[in-house]
């Protein structure tokens, strides 16, 4: 018989952000239900303003105790907090600069505006929870609004086509996260990720069979999401055939969101390191040399972006291992920096990339781009910023982004992983400046390309980011330490604790 | 121990206004029309400078009223790089050095910021002088205030930057943009020894944190290194010469000592008042300031004091004797800033620092004087700089004929009553009594120095008397020969030429087809020429308000009181200042003091009493070789910048060819396999879902495959 | 029990756990084999719904038989709710999926005319 349960204590503030930015996607919504066709400018507003609002619920956070509430569905951290701040900014940036690029591309479909909220408050939802039904939810939630949103431009192939490939991977890869859900609810009746590190110590090794082929079944799902090889392939094309500002949200966006979760993932499944450790080793390994050297060969600007977010997603994972592999001297601190630097870098290159878009055409290679200079100096002069921050030149962000890595590779003994992060890099300098050439290349003699006036929301993106790389820089440290905040991902330490307490046999739901 | 939080409002005033000037100037002249906005801008540019110095004043008052083991503050502004176990904070440090620096740098900073706004009120780019101008100041004071190696790097490199766009400012004129190109690679030399010498420190200090037991993470800090620096260096000899001669490689690039010397002259091609704040007053002291904050790293190394000795008492002579056969009048007071700055390193080879402060103070005193009323000459003058056109200026110019006369006078170093005496005083006094140091034959090097630096006074005194009475003595009026031709205009000048430097492959320095480029543009038409219909007239308040003030601080009584009151010795060092007896005497040396100054005037006043002397005159053959050698400056810069160009030209062609056989072999080979790798890639990524799919299931069954694989290996072994 | 796995058998049926484990990985494999091999995208995505299905048979099996060591009945009837809520979020979600997909796919026929997965790879490379 089930006894009655206690109603759990509930905090709500906990909830307010993600609340906050669904409540403003129905706004926005019901905006555009009853003036239909018309300007998207209320709804950009009830957007930004319920952005805004979030992201103020957000910061007043900071400094609360942390702790896991709606009986540990959700958890209030700093990590998940930073990375929801983060979202939100995202959202906000590239908000600021979709509406005179949908004008541009003739893409009438105001729903962006919601779906990207939606897919904001997925994100959000997926790093601030230990719990995986909630990462599932949070997961489809994001995902879902991005495959409708890749395929928004419903008169291009390529957008069709994007969205049906990252449909069905996603799907796919879905179902590898929930078959490893499964194998861990197994042996452990629970749901929340603290239940991976209790399986480590019990006795019979079919339970640690059973959980670690649901670890690694997990993994791959949010391997998938962020875009890490071998499970990497649908990035470039979806990165290249969905509209730019979309192609911008989700490089970010969904990138922020799937390695907050596997940050988490890996953090609670520390215990059982000695299994997967050396797997994702060379994952990272095989993602920094493939995103690299496939990007050199591109023609295409979206795509090289998009291999590069792939590389860049590697640099993270050596992070996440460093920390997970000594959580004590090496705080997370380091990846939540890079995706800082990163989310910023990404946005505001892709927001002067969408400047080739005009009058529904769009040209994204590299010799579309010839002549920039010329019509955009301001853009091109932030997209030299976010480039030379990519490749991690020192005035940038990107470099001390990358050094903190480098650093923490080498004091936990990664070395190979460090090495190869420092080769790739250099590598990736080719391609990197590949881009700037091309804006700087004089467009006389070829065709008349088409590039759109720069608006001044995109020129706010460009100046924000770009003030944002070298400010960041400046301030490594200090933004570093309140990036801290809190060194250790709760789950970490109560999976430490509860091993111990549990000794006694009692395992179970909390 | 409270602290001076103030320091940062003397910082960010200035960069306040840096931001103001660039963000806002340009709008704000073209909103307000030019004559009112420029007046705005030029308010909006002294104001932070000149609120900065009131700020600095107080902080100084409160610091003196201290007792002397607490007169260094360090105040943290904020953790700036953090890396391996290495904390490098934003960090000012308050103490005498760096106020005593900071006084100067805003004092005569809003001096000459209110000059310039009537000097420039014309310029089309009033906005963009002045935001040069403010960022300056503002990367002066990090270069003095800065508590770390790096942060004064940062400042050494601000104010090479500002430099740099400063003697380019008028950039349409070729020559100016090649001076500052000039400048900024000489000083680039400079910097790479500064680079090098601040790895060493750190590397020295690195390796030795546990023998000398510092804990504090700010291991680059001085106010954690300094008072190791004499244990440390004691067990490193060697290093401390390398680091010190590296450092004083820094100095020399940035404080014009030769061999790289040689951009200062050209540096006038900037405004004046730049030529006065920036490569009389203050930037070219800063490699002094270096001496003086890192001095124990100096006093470490006897071969390293002996060189700086050797090397400022050369750059003295040279610069004084090179003075003589110039004809432009800034010029002129170019080489006598190298040449005073030689004094400035002597002071600092034979171990009296204070002393070479001390110089610094009153030389930026009597030289931002001089500058600037030359500036007010040239100012009068149609903006013709050739001394040779002048004569007579005296009832035209009145008042800058009076200060200047001061100017001369301190610089002269007619003693007792003007500031220059003290201060050479105080540097030739120790020098030519330092008995314990690096022999060169008969006697020290401080003493060669020293002795060197009476006859370099002497020297002085005479070619600034020529340059005075060039400018103002004489009855004859000489731009009244000047025809109202452009084309007369240029023979009367053949030594305008003097810019060509020979083969030039890089185009650093301008050639004879820029070189007439350049005059034509000097000629543009609505350029006011000097001619013989000139009347030259005194300049406004504005300009001359700062003369009399930089005047009133060129006379003895600051000498006096800072240098026999031994209130400079005290505030800078914390020791009793105590006349030494040495075997040279202090009534000798006064003696000489007179014997050198009136004398060097004396036989000036006589060659150049009347009138323009036969051997001053218009072409360049009649005059005396050593003159004309002079005039060329020795050929130091033609031997230098050509021979550097040529050595340069040889190891880039020997460079070249090892780039292009063995470094773009390697480096094609690599791009050949990364492009290959990456086609693989390419073809991999086929297009097809089903075999994206694929992949990803591969990828599963090898992750779960090991994953298994090593779940049952250590099931084995549990 | 000498299962190389520690399959529970039922409390109440003689179906032992590792028979609905076997069948919902064989279930799985079908599907992963069915999204290679197919071209059609419906027909794929009723693969993916296939995989789907065979998480939802893994879950439910795992519910029914707990087999968590040491858990109390009453800690073991919650266990069971978790996995029960997490099939019908599964069955939610896929139904959502469904509605997107299916609308891709409807927008690439109307572009289009057909719907060959084979014939999308113009993004490549």
């Amino acid at each position: 018989m089930i006894r009655e349960q206690p109603i759990p204590t509930i905090d709500w503030l906990t909830l307010a952000p993600m609340t906050t930015v669904v409540v403003a996607g129905l706004v926005a919504l019901f905006i555009e239900m009853f003036r239909p066709k018309q300007s998207n400018g209320p709804i950009v507003t009830v957007s930004v303003v319920g952005l805004a609002l979030a992201g103020a619920l957000t910061l007043a956070q900071f400094g609360m105790e942390p702790g896991p509430t709606f009986a540990g569905m959700m958890v209030r951290d700093q990590v998940g907090l930073v990375l929801q701040l983060l979202l939100i900014g995202v959202c906000l940036l590239t908000f600021l600069f979709s509406d005179p690029y949908l004008r541009e591309k003739k893409i009438a479909f105001a729903e962006f505006y919601q779906l990207a909220l939606w897919s904001t408050a997925g994100g959000m939802i997926m790093v601030s929870t230990t719990n995986m039904l909630m990462l599932f939810l949070g997961l489809e939630v994001l995902s879902i609004a991005l495959y409708c949103m890749a395929g928004m431009d419903r008169k291009q192939a390529k957008s069709q086509e994007s969205a049906i490939k990252y449909f069905l991977l996603g799907a796919f890869a879905s179902a590898f996260l929930l078959m490893g859900i499964a194998y861990i609810y197994g042996p452990t009746g629970s749901l929340d990720l603290g239940g991976i590190a209790m399986i480590a110590a019990m006795p019979e090794s079919g339970y640690l069979t059973m959980a670690v082929f649901g670890v690694g079944m997990l993994l791959v799902g949010l391997m998938f999401k962020a875009a890490l090889v071998p499970f990497h392939q649908w990035a470039p094309d979806v990165y290249q055939g969905a509209p730019t500002n979309v192609t911008a949200f989700m490089a970010a966006a969904s990138k922020v969101a799937a390695i907050g979760a596997l940050a988490r993932v890996l953090s609670a499944s520390g215990a059982l390191q000695e299994f997967w450790l050396p797997a994702l080793f060379w994952v990272a390994i095989a993602t920094m040399v493939v995103g690299n050297f496939a990007a050199l060969v591109q023609k295409d600007v979206k795509r090289t972006l998009g291999y590069s977010s792939i590389a860049n997603a590697g640099y993270v994972l050596v992070a996440l291992l460093a920390h997970v592999k000594k959580p004590d001297q090496v705080p997370l601190t380091t990846a939540l920096f890079f995706l800082v630097v990163y989310c910023l870098m990404t946005v505001g290159s892709f927001a002067v990339v969408s400047l080739a878009a005009k009058g529904g055409e769009e040209g994204t290679r590299f010799q579309d781009l010839h002549g920039l200079w010329k019509r955009a100096p301001f853009a091109v002069g932030c997209l030299i910023v976010f480039v030379a921050s990519l490749i991690g030149i020192p005035p940038t962000a990107g470099f001390f982004a990358k050094l903190f890595i480098f650093q923490d590779a080498l004091s936990t003994g990664l070395v190979p992983l460090a090495i190869v992060l420092a080769v790739t890099s250099a590598v990736s300098v080719y391609y990197y400046l590949g881009i700037i050439q091309a804006t700087f290349v004089s467009d006389e003699g070829a065709r008349k390309t088409v590039s759109a006036n720069p608006s001044f929301g995109l020129n706010l993106v460009c100046l924000f980011c770009a003030l944002a790389v070298l400010v960041v820089s400046l301030a490594a440290a200090p933004v570093s330490q309140w990036l801290r905040g809190s060194t250790q991902l709760p789950g970490e330490a109560q999976a430490r604790s509860e091993l111990q307490l549990d000794s006694g046999g009692r395992v179970g739901a909390r | 121990m409270s602290g001076f939080p103030s320091i940062w409002l003397v910082f960010f005033l200035p960069l306040a206004g840096f931001l103001v000037q660039s963000l806002l100037g340009g709008s704000v002249v073209r909103f307000l029309g030019p004559k009112f906005g420029r007046t705005v801008m030029g308010a909006l540019a002294v104001l932070p400078v000149a609120a900065a110095f009131l700020v600095a004043v107080d902080i100084t008052v409160q610091l003196a009223g201290r007792p002397v083991g607490e007169r260094a503050v360090v105040e943290t502004l904020f953790p700036w790089i953090q890396l391996f176990g290495l904390n490098v904070p934003f960090e000012f440090r308050v103490d005498t050095l760096s106020m005593t620096m900071t006084l100067i740098i805003t004092g005569i900073g809003a001096l000459i910021h209110l000059y310039a706004t009537s000097y420039m009120a014309e310029d089309r780019d009033f906005p963009r002088f002045f935001t040069y101008l403010n960022l300056f100041i503002a990367a002066m004071l990090v270069l003095v205030l800065g508590n770390n190696l790096v942060l004064t790097f940062v400042g050494w490199e601000g104010v090479g930057l500002c430099s740099y766009l400063l003697i380019g400012f008028w950039y349409k004129d070729v020559a100016n943009s090649k001076a500052a190109n000039k400048a900024f690679i000489v000083n680039r030399i400079g910097d790479w020894g500064f680079t090098l010498g601040l790895f060493g420190v750190a590397t020295l200090v690195a390796a030795n944190r546990d023998l000398l037991g510092v804990t504090d993470p700010r291991w680059l800090s001085f106010d954690v290194i300094l008072p190791k620096a004499t244990e440390l260096l004691a067990l490193y000899p060697g290093a401390a010469t390398a680091i010190a001669l590296l450092l004083f490689i820094g100095a020399m690039g940035k404080s014009a000592q030769y061999p790289l010397a040689i951009w200062l002259p050209d540096a006038m091609a900037g405004p004046t008042p730049v030529s006065a704040l920036i490569h009389a007053a203050t930037m070219v002291t800063s490699g002094v300031y270096l001496l003086n904050r890192m001095s124990d790293w100096f006093l470490a190394s006897p071969v390293a004091m002996a060189i700086v000795a050797g090397v400022g008492a050369l750059t003295a002579l040279v610069g004084a004797a090179t003075a003589f056969g110039q004809t432009d009048i800034k010029k002129v007071l170019a080489f006598s800033t190298v040449s005073q700055l030689g004094y400035m390193f002597i002071a600092c080879g034979v171990g009296a620092f204070y002393a070479g402060l001390f110089h610094v103070i009153t030389h930026a005193f009597f030289k931002a004087l001089l500058f600037l009323g030359s500036g007010a000459v040239i100012h009068a003058m149609a903006h013709n700089q050739d001394m040779r056109n002048y004569g007579s200026l005296a009832k035209r110019l009145p008042i800058t004929y009076l200060t200047m006369g001061i100017g001369w006078a301190a610089i002269a170093g007619i003693p007792f009553l003007f500031a220059g005496f003290w201060s050479k005083e105080a540097i030739l006094g120790p020098a030519v009594n330092l008995e314990k140091a690096v022999m060169l034959g008969p006697l020290t090097v401080g003493q060669w120095a020293g002795w060197l630096g009476f006859v370099v006074a002497a020297m002085t005194a005479c070619y600034m008397t020529r340059m005075m009475a060039l400018t103002f003595g004489t009855s004859e009026e000489r731009w009244r020969a000047i025809e109202p031709d452009h084309g007369h205009h240029h023979h009367v000048h053949p030594h305008h030429h003097h810019h060509d430097h020979g083969p030039d492959p890089n185009g650093f320095f301008m050639n004879d087809d820029e070189a007439t480029l350049h005059e034509a543009q000097q000629a543009e038409p609505e350029h006011h020429v000097l001619d013989r219909n000139h009347e030259p007239h005194e300049v406004p308040v504005l300009m001359w308000l700062p003369l009399v003030v930089l005047a009133v601080f060129s006379l003895g009584w600051l000498g006096a009181w800072l240098y026999e009151g031994g209130v400079l010795k005290t505030w800078l060092t914390g020791m009793p200042y105590k006349s030494k007896h040495g075997p040279v005497s202090h009534e000798i040396l006064i003696g000489l003091s007179f014997l050198t100054s009136l004398g060097g005037i004396a036989l000036g006043l006589w060659m150049y009493r009347k009138r323009l002397p036969e051997s001053e005159g218009w072409d360049l053959k009649k005059w005396s070789p050593l003159r004309l050698a002079a005039s060329r400056q020795f050929a130091i810069d033609e031997v230098l910048g050509e021979g550097s160009v040529k050595a340069g030209g040889v190891i880039g062609s020997i460079s070249w060819a090892f780039d292009r056989y063995v470094v773009d072999g390697i480096a094609h080979l690599l791009a050949i396999v990364s492009g290959g790798f990456g086609h693989a890639l390419k073809w991999v990524q086929g297009g097809y879902v089903r075999g994206y799919a694929l992949l990803m299931q591969i990828g599963v069954v090898a992750l779960i495959g090991y994953l298994i694989y090593a779940v049952s290996m250590a099931g084995g072994a549990r | 029990m000498t299962l190389p796995l520690p399959l529970a058998t039922s409390m109440t049926s003689d179906v032992p756990l590792g028979w609905f484990l076997t069948l919902g990985l064989f279930m799985f494999v079908v599907g992963g084999v069915g999204v290679v091999v197919r071209r059609n995208p419906v027909v794929v995505f009723m693969c993916i719904e296939l995989m789907l299905n065979a998480v939802n048979l893994t879950f439910l099996a795992f519910a029914r038989y707990q087999i968590v060591p040491g858990a109390s009945t009453e800690q073991a009837a919650l266990n069971a709710m978790n996995g029960q809520m997490m099939v019908i979020f599964v069955m939610a979600v896929a139904a959502a999926e469904v509605a997107v997909g299916l609308g891709i796919i409807m927008a690439i026929f109307r572009l289009r005319n057909e719907a060959d997965l084979d014939d999308m790879s113009a993004l490549r490379g």
